[in-house]
């Protein structure tokens, strides 16, 4: 679990300082203040760093200008195209070789940057051959000082760091994060919800690795929510990767295909199947809101808090909504033995600069209590 | 002022009764509706309130009116120690006795406490100011105070004892019972005594009239 978090460089996050962090974290503030930004830098913290992810992150944002043809041969091409796609990730867009490049990760006691945290930036390089005692030649990426001006005869790579772990991955090839360079450590488990995505591929995955075991019943607990007569959930199909959610009501003799019943209940089945695949780790959730009535909103936050607690994972959700502070609010105040700590963060732009505003988990529920609107 | 908490600058009052003098002075000197008054429901939640405006997207200007009670000086440094860590430099200083006013570059911070900012004691004793000069039964009021006082016979603490007082003197005026805020809109009260126009003036200056914002809503 992170109990704080630093963010420098990334996206329009220039500075982000997070002294306190909870079990749960609500992340609410206006269009354009980085909810989302915050939820990505997370997902690459948690992945340590992982190349792929951050192309998969560019992607989705329709930043990823790798090229579509696989016979261009003009390395030039392929190295401009990566810039400009990994450059979307710094604030500014500002590739510089000289500023510390994008930090993710706690913050320390200082206040200042903590070495085990992520480290990403685009460095110059040369390729060296060097012979070893016994004879051998090998080459390797050797990164050159950014302020090093001699060597005119420099690639461009992207190197990605956690304490004394390093890689430097060349950008010379179409889709780099396709080659292997190895990892700065291992990645712990995290789940990413999106927006708007009910992938029926992904989450059929996502059930097969929990039906049968205990965790199933997490599932249909949370589907009665919406439905109080879910009975079982299946996925079926002839191609695995085609397979649609079904469901059987207890009223009902014939299964119905999930997608039938609405919005809420396919995003509360995402919602809930990302967070019972993410013990030990993270359940980052983007909007909570999308797609549930407001008055289902605090029975999600419900089952959200009992498997946060009893699965240890630490939940990150982003909101527009009153409504879903509201339902975050009460399901805290009603946790009467306290099993899990709540924090509510707010993003402000002022003037381009987004800043945080922290309030407690004593806070909410005064303000709770008081009827204060927090927003 | 309204009911709906729209507005960008609150006054948060200890209770009911603070609420509805301020409302009734407020007609009184036609006071535009430039803030919320927020009825906290008792000092400890006031205290606890004040924090969290300070955080609450949009808030431009908080005032507070709190009783000194039995300890002046209590009140103000609690009142220095919630403003500490929000940059009010200059709440290190004195209470001065015209109310407090003091910004920090984002928002700004008003404290009247009750009766005037120099002795202790409540809203009650406010109010009692207000009584006019030509009033007979204010002394009446207090020598029977006193009576029942010296057979121990008063049910109230010594920390009432203005409370007690007011609403004794209220409940021989024409309508028994009247409620403080009403008194003073059915002029049992008079309000152009100089601590009220102080007061009045505090207010005004805190919740700069010429400036009506919205809150911005989401």
């Amino acid at each position: 679990m992170l109990d704080s978090l630093f963010i420098k460089n990334f996206r329009n996050l220039e500075n982000i300082k997070i002294a306190s962090l909870g079990n749960i974290n609500l992340i609410t503030g206006k269009n354009n203040t980085g909810k989302s930004s915050i939820l990505e830098a997370l997902a690459i913290y948690a992945s340590r760093g992982d190349f792929s992810l951050v192309y998969q992150l560019l992607h989705q944002r329709g930043e990823d200008y790798s090229l579509n043809s696989y016979n261009n041969k003009d390395i030039k091409e392929y190295v401009e195209n990566n810039i400009r796609s990994l450059s979307a990730m710094f604030n500014g867009r500002k590739v510089s070789f000289l500023n510390e490049g994008i930090q993710i990760g706690l913050l320390s006691e200082d206040l200042s940057f903590s070495k085990k945290n992520i480290n990403l930036r685009f460095v110059k390089y040369i390729d060296e051959v060097q012979k070893s005692d016994q004879g051998e030649i090998f080459r390797r990426r050797l990164a050159i000082a950014g302020n090093n001006n001699t060597e005119t005869n420099f690639n461009i790579g992207f190197e990605i760091k956690s304490g004394d772990e390093v890689i430097l991955i060349p950008l010379d090839k179409n889709k780099p994060y396709r080659l292997g360079y190895g990892d700065v450590g291992n990645g712990e488990k995290y789940q990413f919800i999106r927006t708007a995505n009910i992938d029926k591929d992904i989450n059929g995955k996502l059930f097969d690795n929990i039906a049968l075991t205990d965790k199933e019943q997490f599932v249909i607990e949370a589907l009665k929510i919406i439905e109080p007569t879910t009975e079982r959930i299946a996925f079926v199909g002839e191609n695995p990767r085609e397979r649609i959610a079904v469901i059987k009501l207890s009223n009902a003799t014939e299964v119905l295909p999930l997608r039938s019943m609405g919005d809420g209940i396919n995003r509360v089945l995402t919602i809930i199947l990302a967070l019972v695949n993410s013990d030990n780790g993270y359940l980052l959730l983007d909007e909570f809101e999308n797609g549930l009535h407001y008055s289902v909103q605090k029975s999600l936050w419900q089952i959200i808090f009992k498997l946060s607690k009893s699965l240890n994972i630490q939940v990150f959700a982003t909101t527009h909504s009153n409504d879903c502070i509201l339902g975050f609010e009460r399901a805290l105040n009603d946790d009467a033995n306290q099993q899990v700590s709540g924090k509510l963060i707010r993003l402000d732009n002022i003037n381009g600069i987004i800043k945080q505003v922290e309030f407690s988990q004593k806070e909410i529920m005064i303000a709770n209590n008081q009827d204060i609107e927090i927003r | 002022m309204t009911e709906q908490k729209t507005l960008s600058k609150k006054l948060l009052v200890e209770g009911n009764d603070d609420k509805h003098v301020v409302l009734a002075l407020c007609k009184k000197y036609a006071i535009a509706e430039t803030f919320d008054v927020v009825d906290c429901k008792g000092i400890e939640n006031l205290f606890e309130q004040i924090p969290i405006w300070f955080k609450i997207s949009g808030i431009d200007t908080i005032g507070v009116i709190v009783d000194a009670d039995i300890d002046l000086n209590t009140r103000w440094d609690t009142i220095k120690n919630l403003l500490k860590p929000h940059g009010f430099s200059s709440a290190t200083e004195g209470l001065p006795d015209t109310g407090l006013i003091i910004g920090n570059g984002i928002q700004t911070f008003g404290v009247w406490i009750m009766p005037n900012n120099n002795t202790n004691g409540m809203l009650e004793d406010f109010i009692s100011l207000l009584v006019p000069d030509s009033d007979k039964l204010l002394p009446i009021a207090n020598t029977i105070l006193k009576e029942i006082e010296e057979k121990k016979l008063n049910l109230y603490s010594k920390t009432h004892q203005s409370k007690a007082l007011i609403h004794t003197w209220l409940a021989w005026q024409e309508n028994p019972g009247t409620p403080l805020g009403l008194s003073i809109t059915k002029k049992y009260l008079s309000h152009n005594s100089a601590v009220c126009e102080q007061f009045i003036e505090w207010l005004t200056k805190l919740f700069d009239q010429n400036t009506i914002s919205p809150c911005p809503q989401e």
